[in-house]
Formats: structure tokens, sequence, C-alpha cells
């Protein structure tokens, strides 16, 4: 087993690599061709799932390896969504917009990061989730860019095998990240933070530098996976955009099994995709009440923890 | 602007910053007092909304009756709610139960808000205030409105002197500043809660019949109305029900004066920015447990 006083390189040894080759080698082959087997339910069932696991893998940076929680994540999700449609909106192709959204992505969340470090804990939370308000209600101020509160709508998706060529990259690009970023003297910073902020700060560890980054680290993916599904459905709108569902969504996928892992969140992400698409085929009004039985769940697990 | 128009500004401000005073004092006695954060907060007020709105429009109860019947039945519904979701995981969260919670409590909020839109749809416009404007001058008072800041300040007066004048509010307090030692002399931690959580629901209640005579609710009101109320109580510090008081008048009056010139929209905005930058700039403000409860 692990023990604490390993190095870096010793810990890395007890990582089962080839385990996780072969299941991103499965989830490669499964998800290119099970589009052509299945048609169009199953392509948008897949890139429902892939953009789930993006954002589960980028929010468990900061809500599981440092252990925060943070409602701030559809901030970049909209963020990100809007800065794509009014690219393509404006002639531009997919992945020039996706690079401009990556890139404001990375400077907000770094200027954001700023004050967001000062805060721990439930005000962390309440902050975040102040930031999404923000969003929504400048997304439907700014109409004269955005369109306001009726959102924008996107000329119709030129390359689809694009669009899905481009999210399966980008889930299994933040699965790697993730999965180095753990072991990474980073990723061994945020844990130490999470464990205790004051001691991390006391053996040396510049808590605010490891907290920006991983916010930013988080930001970027997530801004991604808002591009790509504003591409995929050709629209936008402030109150889905920068809805409280994409902050929640990964906030459940990463807890609901094993936070700070990377199998944790890519198992909740599949778990959530299938609960919703069931919820939504038999019972569609009871996607909300879904949300708050599995937050009840989380909040009482968590709070077995010692 | 003239004066008499900055007036009657100010006056319609403090009037609106009643009803965020009303939000925000009943959550600042679980969340500022207690430390125990109730996101479900609003939801509850949403509810108490359309239960009074249905009820009334069916003829079976009246103003008054309706007004001192519901908060009652919420007040129950909270202690319910503290017993069977909030409780337990509390109880063995023990120190660190902020989290918990935050997730339980939220949680709810979405069952309360699927709930509330299941039964009665989208939206409701606001019912008929049984209570005229009054003409003061030249200024323009809605009745309603000043009946909320009267009754507003009624039930802080009451609620402050529950807290320093009786030994439940003492135990509160107990609790607040010290819950081992609170417990260690005997105070039930889990009583005390489940009494403040229910009066904590009772006063949404109360605010929520309020908020459906002067404004119209929507289900989806619930998060957002409760975002406010934590940021008053957050920006006008925590352990005391005079401060969000008096905070909820602050945010009601700058709202009010800033909307004729950024235009409402931005004027909501402005203020989201200010809390935030408010709540960045003093992140300690909120869980300092000043002993202040009453004390001078």
């Amino acid at each position: 087993m692990a023990s604490p006083d390993m190095t870096i390189s010793q810990y890395k040894q007890f990582r089962p690599k080839g385990i996780v080759l072969i299941m991103l080698l499965g989830l490669t082959v499964l998800v290119v061709f099970v589009p052509a087997l299945w048609g169009a339910y199953g392509r948008i069932l897949l890139i429902t799932t892939l953009l789930y696991i993006t954002m589960a893998l980028s929010y468990d940076v900061v809500g599981g390896l440092l252990g925060y929680i943070y409602l701030g994540h559809g901030v970049f999700f909209g963020l990100g969504a809007y800065v794509t449609s009014l690219a393509l909106g404006r002639g531009q192709t997919l992945p020039v917009s996706l690079t401009l959204a990556a890139c404001l992505a990375l400077s907000v969340a770094a200027l954001l990061g700023l004050p967001l470090i000062r805060l721990r804990g439930p005000v962390f939370a309440l902050a975040t989730l102040g930031l999404l308000l923000l969003g929504s209600q400048l997304a439907s101020n700014m109409s004269s860019w955005t369109g306001g509160a009726a959102g924008l709508s996107l000329p119709p998706n030129p390359s689809p095998k694009l669009t899905y060529a481009l999210t399966l990259v980008l889930a299994l690009a933040t699965i790697l990240t993730h999965w180095q970023l753990r072991v990474s003297r980073l990723g061994l910073k945020l844990v130490t933070v999470r464990e205790d902020e004051d001691m991390a700060e006391s053996v040396g560890i510049d808590a605010s530098k490891a907290k920006r980054l991983a916010l930013i680290i988080s930001a970027i993916p997530v801004a991604l996976a808002g591009g790509l599904q504003a591409r995929e459905i050709s629209f936008v709108i402030p109150t889905e955009a920068f809805g409280l569902e994409h902050s929640l969504a990964p906030l459940l996928m990463c807890m609901l099994f094993k936070p700070g892992t990377t199998w944790g969140p890519l198992l909740g992400a599949v778990f959530l995709t299938a609960a919703q698409e069931f919820i939504w085929t038999t019972l569609p009004h009871f996607r909300l009440s879904l949300y708050g039985i599995l937050l009840i769940i989380i909040g009482t697990q968590r709070a077995r923890r010692p | 602007m003239d004066l008499a128009s900055f007036t009657q500004l100010l006056l319609s401000g403090l009037l609106l910053g009643g009803i965020y005073a009303m939000v925000a004092v009943g959550l600042a006695l679980c969340f500022g007092v207690l430390g125990l954060l109730n996101l479900a907060h609003g939801a509850f007020l949403v509810l108490a909304g359309f239960t009074y709105q249905a009820i009334h429009g069916l003829g079976l109860l009246g103003p008054l009756s309706g007004f001192l019947l519901i908060p009652l039945v919420f007040s129950g519904l909270g202690w319910l709610a503290y017993r069977l979701l909030l409780q337990n995981p509390l109880k063995r969260a023990s120190e660190d139960f902020l989290a918990p919670a935050l997730l339980i409590t939220l949680g709810l909020a979405f069952i309360l808000e699927e709930g509330t839109s299941l039964v009665w749809g989208r939206s409701v416009a606001g019912t008929i205030s049984p209570f005229s404007s009054l003409q003061w001058g030249e200024f323009y008072i809605p009745g309603n409105r000043l009946l909320v800041l009267i009754l507003m300040l009624a039930i802080s007066g009451v609620l402050q002197f529950w807290l320093t004048h009786t030994d439940s509010g003492r135990r509160l307090r107990a609790l607040a500043q010290d819950p081992i030692g609170a417990t260690l002399v005997g105070v039930s931690l889990v009583r005390v809660t489940a009494v403040a959580f229910a009066v904590s629901t009772g006063l949404a209640a109360v605010a929520g019949l309020f908020y459906v005579t002067l404004f119209t609710v929507s289900p989806h009101l619930g998060l957002p109305l409760t975002l406010k109320a934590l940021f008053i109580i957050v920006v006008s510090g925590s352990g005391s029900l005079t401060r969000p008081l008096v905070g909820g008048l602050a945010l009601g009056t700058v709202e009010t004066l800033l909307a004729p010139p950024l235009g409402a929209h931005w004027a909501n905005t402005l203020t989201i920015v200010l809390l935030l930058a408010f709540l960045c700039y003093r992140p300690e403000g909120l869980f300092v447990m000043r002993p202040s409860v009453g004390h001078k």
C-alpha cells in the first residue's frame, strides 16, 4: 500500500497503468463505432456522456482533489458556450472558436482566482454560486451581443463528425490530464491542502498558488465542453448555459463515488447520464428531484466521513 | 433628480428592503446565529406563497387566518425536515457540519421547487393586497409594503426578546457560542436546533405570504432569493438579528436608487457585483461568531 513517506516516483508505481489504458482504448473503440451502429440517438447519448465525463473530471480538480464545495463550474461552461457561439456566428471555424473560448476561460479563471482563493468552505461555495448568478445576468443584460434572454441561434452544424471527434478527444485528454495530475507535485499539493490547509502552508506549500492553478486547470476543459455543447445543439440561452445544472451535475458526478480519484467521477458521469436518461424517458417531471435526492444522499454520506 | 422624487425613491427602497430584511432575518436565525446554512429557505418561502394563494383562491381562509395558520404549519414542516433529514448527519459530522448542511438543504430546495412547480405550474401573479396605499403629502406609500416594514420591526423585536430574555433563547445563544460547553451543561443540541429551524421556516412562510401579495412568484424564485438573503447576512455580519435587518433595508434602498440611472436589470447585476466584492474583501465577516446576540 501507499505510505506517507514514499517519493512521487515510488507512489506512481502503485497505479495500475495497464487497466486504465485498456479502459481508455475500449472507450475509444466503443465511442468511435457506436454512432454508426446506433444512429442519432446513440450519438447524442454518447456526446452527453463524454461532455459529462469532461465536466466531472475537471470539476474533480477543485471539488475532489482540493475538496472545496465549488458551485462556479457552470460559469465557465456558460462562458465557453457564449464565446464559441459568438465566434461561430461571426464565421470562425469550430477549432478557432474553441481556442478562443479556452483562452478566455484561462484568463477569467486566473482573474477570478485572485479574490476567490481568499475564501474557504461555505463562503467559497456561496461566492461561486453568486458568480453563476452574475454570469447569467450578464449574458441576458448584454443583449446587443448575446441576444439577451432569448439567446443566440447558430447556423446549422457543417460537420457533425468533427464535433463528435473533438468531444471524444476532449474527454480522453481530460481523463489523461486528471490521471497525470493526481500524482503530479501539484496534485499532491492540492490533496495536502484539502487535508489541512494551515498545515500545508506551514510545511511550505503555497496554497494560494496551488488553488489558483487548480481553478484554471478545471476551467479550461469545462469551457471547451460548453463550446462543444453549444455547437452540437446550435443554440444558447442564459438560463441554460449559466444554469445551476452545469454546476450541480459535475458536483454530483464527482461526489457520488469517490472524489479525488479518476475512476470515481468517470463512473459518476456514466451513472448520472444513465439515471437522467431513465428519468427523462419515464418520469420527465422529476429531474430536479433526482438531483435533490442525490444531493441529500451525498450530504448524508459526507457527514459520515471521519 | 429633484428632492421629491429622490425621497419617493428612498421610501420605496426602504419598503422593498423590508421584504429583503424579512427573508434575511428568518434565515439569520439559523445561519447567522447557529451557523446552520439552510439553502431551502427560499423554497419554503415560495411554497408558502403558493399555498396561501391557492387556499385564498378557494375562499377557505381569510387573509388574517391565513397569515396566522400557514406560518404555524410551515414551522411544523421545518421541524419535520430538520428531524428527518438534518438531525442525524449533523450530529455525526459534529464539527464540520456546514458542508453536509449545504448539500442536504440544497437537495431539499430542489425537491420543494419541483413539487411547487408540479402542483402550480410555471408562475403565478401575486394576489390582490387587502391593504390600500396611503397618500402622505405628495408621497405615495404602498400600504402592504408599509405593513411589511412595521411587521418586520415587530418580529425582529420579538425574536430579539426571545433570544435575550427567555430560557430557550439563551440555550440557542449558548450553543452558538460554544457547542461543547453548552452540551456539557445540559443544553440539547438537537432539540434547540430543531426549534430554531422551525421558527426560521415559519418566518420564511411569513415572508412568502407577503411576497405573494407584493410581487409575482415563480417556483424557481427560491434559490436566487435565498442567495440574496445569505449575501445580506454575510455582508452585514453574522451573529445578530438586527444587522441583517439593517442590511436588508440597505440592499433594498441601494437597488431602488440604482434602478433609474442604470435600468432595473443592471441595478440588480451591480448589487450582485457589490455583494461579491464585499464577500471577497471581508470573507472573515461570515463565521465570526461574535457573542453579541443581545449583549451590549
